[in-house]
């Protein structure tokens, strides 16, 4: 089992989990656990995500771009109103899929390791 | 009486006499009172020998002594024929001299220039005694230059050279000999003259001068001069130009050819002289020729092409301008025609037509429009392919400016701009590009351009011509051919990403590594198996009772349960097919280790069907197992039942029930099967072929 040791800066911070995958969202969920996080979700849809949002205190997101048949853009747009930190995650090498506002904003590219996870996660909180 | 003495008297007495009349009649008065003196004295001595006998008293001759009576009668004698001869040979001379005065008297005012000299050659020549105002100021020099001189001294040797032979011929010939020639100025110029010269005669026919008129033509002779230089140009011009020309007589015969005309027809002018034009023509062309001959006799002059058989019987084509000739009456004279070899230029014509015909056709049938514009950017041709593609015609569209017709699609409407912008103004002499246009019927069409300029000498565009290619088709198959990579590359990581995530939880439920092992790889698998499924199907989609078959039989080690399978045909989208390999896969594991699969007799039924009551079809599909051991809950959620219930409904939108049943494990799935364009097709059939199917091991 793979863990990440030290203290979290991401201890008890409200991370909602936006993947169309089970398997995914499941061992997403399982490592941002493990770093202390309360996860929100996992949403395997937009409207999913957006029902959560409008119901839960979310400090920060975790957004798989490809949703099968929808992106997370929506998902992206209501997070900037809400001006809540988010970072993408997509099998995607290239951002093509993306609008051009989102075109270099931070993502990680599957398989995500914890230790990548842990890194992008603290950096989008720090701003 | 002294008979000898008195005929000697009567002798003298008549030569004194006739001397006298002669002086007399020649107006010599002195001469002519002194010879009638004379003859008076011969009269008085013959009376005195007459009558008187005083000879003393005598004041004539004095008495001859008798000795010298027959001299004296001797010299009488020759007196008379002295005075004869006089009479008849001097009196005539200077009867001519006299008229020759009279001549020079007369001419000295005439405006003709004339002069007057000797008709026998002195040792210097011909010397010259009269010349008159006129003849002065033609040749510049003074009267006492020219009188007393020679003809050679005054007007050269070279012009003199033959005066003696024309001399003598004249005096010899009598009638006046007229020559064209030069005659030297005092100043050393030269004067063009017509010289006429006749012989004075006298009475006697006696040749005594010679008179010289001459008349100033050299201004006659420069116009002549200036004509003939001028026709020698004109004759150089029509020899030596590249045009033929012929001209023929009022019969059509060949009068002349120039010598380019005759070559063209592969002869020689003198061959073609005085033939007429028919014999040049081929017999079908006879009968417009008679037409011609007709409207050129009737005046008309035009410019048509015609043929001629040449000397070798080939064919000259030409392009005749043609002018009637008329007579000073106005009757037709005969034509002249101007003849052009257009042979290379009917070639080039033919070939030129030939290719150009080409060309339309081919631009016409080819699946490309092309269209060509005008330097002010307006369509000049539109061909067929552009109409098949675009929709309008060339009659619509001629004249037109891109501008002032729906053509380009507003949003390229920039990019295509500066195409053409880079086109017209040199920096690019050819280009590309790829943008939206409009059909006529408004459908937006991708279009793939290829443009290039011609500028002429000015460096101002000439045309440009572009080509363009519907490729709306193609561009399609990019987009679906770009996002199916995309797909691609999502789903391989989602994969891996699933792989990981099943590993993960495996390791969670595991109790050892053969355990882990066994469950791991079973269920990748049966991914592996959906996804053989898939790629066989190219990704379109997954028919489920194949998805059964292989994800059962797997499953059946040593045993001969039962497993019944019944449904419609259904065809699911690579996600759905995956899930429900897991899924089958887990419930079949489970089965087989603990329930109806476990032992014999046991039996398992797979059935679903297609339901239509909401807005997108619903696929139900129910697992029920019977005739195994007794079934409970689970202490403990194991991998498959946390996947079942979890999983199946994240990952589609559905639901998935386990039923503990006593009797048998029951598993209901509800999923709705929506549409995923381009990627999964769903087909619902009716249970027909594929209804009920029993698979066994």
């Amino acid at each position: 089992m793979m863990t990440v040791d030290g203290p979290s800066a991401l201890k008890g911070l409200n991370v909602l989990v936006v993947e169309d995958s089970y398997f995914v969202a499941v061992a997403l969920s399982k490592q941002l656990k493990e770093l202390g996080c309360r996860i929100i979700g996992p949403a395997p849809t937009v409207a999913a995500a957006l029902s959560l949002l409008e119901k839960e205190l979310c400090d920060a997101a975790v957004l798989d771009i490809n949703l099968g048949s929808e992106t997370a853009e929506p998902v992206a747009d209501a997070l900037v109103e809400r001006k809540t930190p988010f970072l993408f995650i997509t099998g995607y090498s290239s951002p093509r899929m993306l609008a051009k506002a989102y075109g270099t904003h931070r993502r990680l590219v599957k398989p995500v390791t914890p230790e990548m996870l842990k890194d992008a996660l603290e950096a989008v909180m720090a701003g | 009486m002294d008979w000898t003495l008195a005929i000697s008297s009567v002798l003298q007495l008549a030569a004194a006499m006739w001397a006298g009349l002669l002086l007399w009649r020649m107006r010599n008065w002195q001469a002519a009172i002194l010879f009638l003196l004379f003859s008076l004295m011969a009269l008085r001595r013959l009376m005195d020998l007459g009558g008187a006998s005083d000879p003393a008293r005598s004041f004539g001759p004095i008495p001859f002594h008798e000795a010298m009576q027959g001299v004296v009668l001797l010299i009488s004698v020759v007196s008379v024929a002295a005075v004869g001869f006089l009479h008849f040979f001097l009196l005539r001379r200077v009867e001519g001299e006299r008229e020759v005065r009279f001549l020079a008297t007369a001419l000295a005012d005439s405006a003709t220039p004339t002069l007057i000299s000797d008709a026998q050659s002195g040792p210097g020549g011909l010397v010259i005694e009269f010349a008159n105002d006129a003849m002065l100021a033609l040749t510049g020099f003074a009267r006492n230059e020219m009188v007393g001189r020679t003809m050679t001294d005054v007007f050269g040797l070279d012009e003199e050279r033959d005066t003696p032979t024309r001399v003598r011929s004249a005096v010899a010939g009598g009638l006046p000999i007229v020559t064209e020639c030069t005659t030297r100025r005092k100043d050393g110029t030269h004067r063009w003259v017509t010289c006429s010269m006749s012989p004075i005669r006298d009475p006697s026919g006696r040749a005594l001068r010679l008179l010289w008129v001459k008349h100033d033509i050299t201004a006659r002779r420069n116009v002549e001069e200036e004509l003939r230089k001028q026709q020698e140009r004109y004759q150089r011009i029509v020899e030596t130009a590249t045009e033929g020309v012929w001209l023929v007589d009022a019969q059509w015969r060949t009068t002349y050819v120039n010598a380019r005309m005759a070559e063209m027809m592969l002869t020689d002018a003198e061959r073609m002289a005085g033939r007429p034009v028919q014999d040049f023509m081929f017999e079908e062309d006879l009968a417009a020729h008679e037409e011609q001959k007709q409207r050129r006799e009737r005046g008309v002059r035009e410019q048509f092409d015609k043929r001629f058989r040449r000397a070798d019987g080939s064919t000259l084509w030409t392009i005749m301008s043609t002018n009637p000739l008329f007579d000073e009456r106005g009757a037709f004279n005969g034509a002249l025609a101007m003849v052009t070899d257009i042979g290379q230029r009917r070639t080039t014509e033919i070939n030129l037509r030939s290719a150009l015909t080409k060309l339309s056709f081919h631009m016409d049938n080819s699946p490309l429009a092309v269209i060509e514009w005008d330097r002010d950017f307006r369509v000049a041709a539109w061909s067929s392919g552009a109409e098949r593609i675009f929709g309008w015609t060339a009659e619509e569209l001629v004249g037109k400016h891109p501008s002032e017709w729906r053509i380009i699609f507003e949003e390229d409407a920039t990019k295509v701009a500066g195409v053409i912008d880079r086109l017209t103004v040199g920096a690019e002499p050819r280009n590309l590009c790829l943008n939206r246009n409009y059909t006529k019927s408004g459908e937006v069409i991708w279009c793939q351009w290829y443009n290039s300029v011609l500028f002429d000498p000015n460096g101002r565009v000439n045309s440009v011509v572009s080509l363009a290619q519907d490729v709306t088709e193609r561009h399609r198959a990019e987009e679906r051919q770009r996002l199916l990579m995309l797909e691609l590359d999502h789903r391989v990581k989602n994969n891996l990403a699933t792989v990981l995530g099943i590993a993960q939880q495996s390791l969670a439920v595991s109790t050892s590594l053969q355990d882990f092992a066994s469950a791991f790889l079973g269920r990748v698998e049966a991914l592996a198996r959906a996804h053989g499924l898939l790629a066989k199907a190219a990704w379109e989609g997954v028919d489920l009772h194949e998805l059964c078959q292989k994800i059962l039989e797997s499953g059946l080690v040593g045993a001969s349960p039962q497993i019944r399978v019944n449904g419609p045909e259904v065809s699911l989208s690579a996600s759905e097919g995956s899930i429900l390999a897991l899924t089958l896969h887990e419930l079949m594991t489970n089965a087989v280790k603990y329930g109806a699969l476990s032992c014999r007799g046991g039996v398992v039924n797979l059935s679903w069907n297609i339901e239509h009551s909401g807005s997108f079809p619903t696929l139900r599909l129910d697992w029920s197992e019977s005739g195994g051991p007794a079934v409970s809950r689970p202490a403990r959620a194991g991998f498959g039942t946390a996947f079942i219930e979890t999983g199946v409904s994240y990952e589609l939108h559905g639901s998935a029930v386990m039923d503990y049943d006593a009797r048998g494990l029951r598993c209901r799935i509800v999923i709705p099967v929506s549409s995923k364009p381009g990627f999964a097709s769903y087909t619902t059939e009716p249970s027909g072929a594929h209804g009920a199917t029993g698979a066994t091991a």
